[in-house]
């Protein structure tokens, strides 16, 4: 027995030995510490945002209810950052000098640690300037400033803010561009893509699945399916515009809902030529405007202006401006523009004339569609409905006038635009000649 | 039998095997380089923050011990807040700032820097915005905490061209908290414990009259919350209020204080020193105004040019301090207190030291404060 006890003793003694070494095989599947690992990252990621130049766009979001901020963001190697935003919250374009780092936190942490107007105006807990005082929190836009690094490619990387959790992407661009350029071609891009004055954008999927998209100029897109209740069905999402593309806070998981072909969370646009989005992630996806006609007849103003005009209308517009003060004395013609009153289902082209070309005068046309990028006018004059009563007086009384009313109604005209998204400006076409040209804008 | 010899042989192998394996286990203990150097301790000459970094490390790290955080990481602050970082240009003025208005001025009243160096804070971390309170509408311009660490807040809109809000803002500040720090290493003395007690409103000190907390003895609102902001109050005002400030305190001190809202705990209620009757006719009741409607003519007082229907002056009366407390002798008491525990449990003249400090706040030279930092090569 004494034997016995002294051989499993033994025989523990040695599983005791293997038991301490077994932490080793730990070591195996990393070379070092977690600490030296992570020294490391640290020293490599602060080479990495500072490499090729070090400028990056940032695809910023502070929160749900705004929109996401483009920034230009150049890293130096000494320590300092530049950030380049253009939004009302910092007067418009704006460019800081702060400092950033790689610390070390539950990872690589990316921190602007010293105040940057750009940066921190969304992350700073004082006023925000378009919200009453009572309902101020004292926690402001809520935007983080340090990012935890997730995922890197060579020129592109993969943020998470600390605080919100959000997904923040920065791509790398060249350090030939310009802050100021590239800020431009974003406003533009968001000036030139969406208006308020467009009502609804659709959202497409491969499968035909569609959805109304309302409030896009704010860039706090509502979704519905088309058809369906807007008021129990609608889904918000922000998203950030580049002068590339759209991509949104998070993916639009409402889609798959509705859509069970639909099998890729779709959550990144590409602008196309034409001004419409193409979903980058499943590649089907897009978001399109109504066609022109019906963008045509919504209810915006179209404007015209002469020096646009082409063909017969700059000719008879010339006749009009040395008629007018002909037939009325002390009057002179101040063009004309065209809006399309659905109550009523006539355009109305209302001019300017008079002393000073301040008064107004209306002439009412039947607008026919005759397909998605085609209208024709018609007129009956044989009653008082064609016009106002200064419409009729100039239809009646200045031949260049009535000369260009009748070219309104001579034939179709086609629309056509850069941007079929934001059509402004718009082109109207006659088919009998090509050369009768209004170039509308609202 | 042979089997067993052989399996004690076999036990014996393991035995020697198995201590040796475990000894050398634990042969791992051994100590080598840190697995955490730190990067911070070597200054890059080639970044942009190195004349900063350098004056900071000169000028309180080698000296103090005293680590100068302006590069915040939200892991040092309370995380419930949203809070901002301090801008490079305001953390370098306040870094020198905190030097020649708190540091050189113990230096200098001590006449050395040990004091500081024993009993200064450990870590200062400047915030560039202030914590905010949304529930009490109030904010948090500075934090001691656990007698190391100084937080000062607010640092981004300090305003070096207004001399009133560096004083509210940034030094007192500075001088609050490091009393905190000191009293939180020797205790307030019992006898200032009980000066107040029965006064303070930890949860509505925000919403209280200036003329009314003065006239209780505190010499803040802020003073009025708790024992313990009382007393830094007092010494932080002391030290840093210029003499105009604090006779002009001791002045709302002395006076009696009182409003005719219905609601006293409505917001913005007005208090006043004065009152008047309407047409000199004390039937009319009272009718408080302000300093500035009242005309002081030797020991008489009148409302403006008014004058009743008989042709008199309106006579303006001082309105009777009813709250039971000689407010400026309990000002006084308070501060003789703080004067006495300065002197006994830190060897310190506590009016030396408000001298010094006065004459530095009037007398500092900002440009000349930086260039310390921006001549470093």
């Amino acid at each position: 027995m004494k034997k016995f006890l002294c051989n499993i003793s033994a025989l523990m003694t040695l599983l005791l030995g293997f038991t301490a070494c077994a932490p080793t095989e730990v070591d195996d599947v990393f070379d070092e510490s977690a600490a030296v690992r992570l020294d490391k990252a640290i020293v490599t990621y602060r080479s990495y945002f500072a490499d090729k130049g070090g400028k990056w766009v940032m695809q910023y979001f502070c929160n749900e209810n705004e929109p996401g901020y483009a920034f230009v963001v150049t890293f130096s190697d000494n320590g300092s950052v530049t950030v380049a935003g253009d939004n009302k919250y910092i007067g418009g374009y704006r460019s800081d000098v702060s400092l950033w780092d790689i610390v070390a936190d539950n990872g690589p942490v990316l921190t602007f640690n010293t105040y940057n107007r750009v940066l921190h105006t969304f992350s700073d807990p004082a006023d925000i300037p378009d919200t009453s005082d009572t309902r101020e929190t004292g926690r402001g836009h809520e935007g983080d400033y340090e990012f935890m690094v997730m995922a890197t490619t060579d020129n592109s990387c993969v943020l998470r803010g600390k605080k919100t959790g959000y997904t923040i992407i920065m791509n790398r661009l060249d350090s030939g561009i310009d802050d100021k350029e590239y800020m431009t071609a974003v406003t533009n891009r968001i000036n030139s893509n969406f208006s308020s004055e467009i009502d609804s954008l659709y959202l497409e999927t491969g499968a035909g699945v569609r959805f109304v998209v309302k409030n896009a100029a704010s860039q706090v897109m509502s979704f519905y399916p088309y058809g369906k209740d807007a008021v129990t069905l609608t889904e918000k999402q922000n998203c950030v515009v580049t002068p590339g593309g759209i991509r949104f806070l998070h993916p639009l998981d409402f889609v798959q809902d509705h859509d069970r072909q639909q099998e890729i969370a779709i959550q990144n646009f590409a602008f196309q030529p034409d001004g419409t989005l193409l979903c980058t992630d499943d590649g089907k996806t897009r978001i399109v405007a109504d066609p022109l006609a019906t963008i045509f007849t919504n209810g915006v103003t179209w404007n015209t202006a002469k020096e646009t005009l082409g063909g017969n209308f700059l000719t008879l517009y010339e006749q009009i401006e040395q008629e007018i003060p002909v037939v009325f004395k002390n009057s002179s013609f101040g063009g004309f523009s065209l809006t399309f009153n659905k109550k009523t289902g006539k355009m109305t082209m209302r001019f300017l004339s008079g002393r000073n070309a301040k008064t107004a005068g209306n002439i009412y046309f039947d607008l026919n569609r005759v397909d998605d990028n085609t209208f024709r006018l018609s007129i009956d004059t044989s009653n008082n409905d064609y016009g106002d009563n200064n419409g009729r007086q100039h239809y009646t009384r200045v031949e260049s006038f009535k000369k260009l009313v009748d070219l309104l109604t001579s034939a179709d005209f086609t629309l056509s635009a850069d941007n079929v998204m934001c059509p402004n400006p718009m082109k109207a076409t006659s088919k009998a000649n090509a050369d009768d040209v209004m170039t509308l804008t609202f | 039998m042979k089997r067993n010899r052989f399996f004690h042989i076999l036990a014996a192998i393991a035995l020697v095997a198995g201590i040796g394996l475990t000894a050398a286990s634990c042969s791992e203990d051994k100590l080598g380089e840190t697995i955490f150097p730190d990067p911070k301790s070597e200054l890059d000459p080639n970044s942009y923050s190195y004349q900063l970094d350098k004056w900071l490390k000169t000028n309180f790290l080698d000296v103090y011990n005293l680590d100068y955080q302006y590069k915040m990481e939200d892991v040092g602050t309370n995380m419930n807040y949203n809070l901002v970082p301090a801008s490079y240009s305001q953390s370098l003025d306040v870094a020198v700032l905190t030097k020649y208005l708190w540091f050189d001025a113990y230096k200098e009243v001590t006449g050395s820097e040990e004091f500081l160096k024993t009993y200064g804070p450990r870590i200062i971390m400047l915030i560039g915005s202030p914590a905010y309170n949304p529930t009490s509408g109030t904010m948090i311009l500075g934090l001691a905490e656990g007698g190391i660490k100084v937080s000062i807040f607010r640092v981004n809109e300090m305003n070096t061209e207004d001399f009133a809000s560096l004083n509210e803002y940034m030094f007192k500040t500075m001088h609050h908290e490091f009393s905190h720090i000191l009293h939180q290493t020797k205790t307030i003395p019992r006898e200032f414990q009980l000066i107040s007690l029965g006064h303070y409103d930890s949860s509505n000190w925000q919403d209280r009259d200036e003329g009314v907390v003065a006239s209780l003895g505190f010499i803040s609102t802020y003073g009025s919350s708790e024992m313990r902001e009382d007393f830094a109050e007092i010494i932080a005002n002391y030290i840093t209020k210029t003499q105009e400030d604090w006779d002009h305190w001791m002045d709302m001190a002395s006076r009696g204080w009182a409003t005719d809202a219905e609601d006293e705990l409505a917001d913005n209620v007005t208090y006043y020193c004065y009152y008047y009757y309407k047409n000199n006719d004390a039937s009319n009741g009272p009718t408080y105004c302000k300093e500035s409607q009242v005309v002081h003519e030797g020991d008489n007082k009148y409302f403006g040019t008014g004058k009743d229907s008989s042709g008199n002056r309106i006579i303006v009366y001082d309105v009777e301090d009813t709250d039971g407390v000689d407010g400026v002798a309990v000002l006084n008491q308070k501060v003789q207190i703080a004067r006495t525990w300065f002197a006994e449990e830190w060897g310190i003249d506590l009016d030396k030291l408000r001298q010094i400090v006065q004459y530095r706040q009037l007398n500092f030279n900002l440009e000349e404060l930086r260039k310390q930092v921006t001549d470093i090569k």
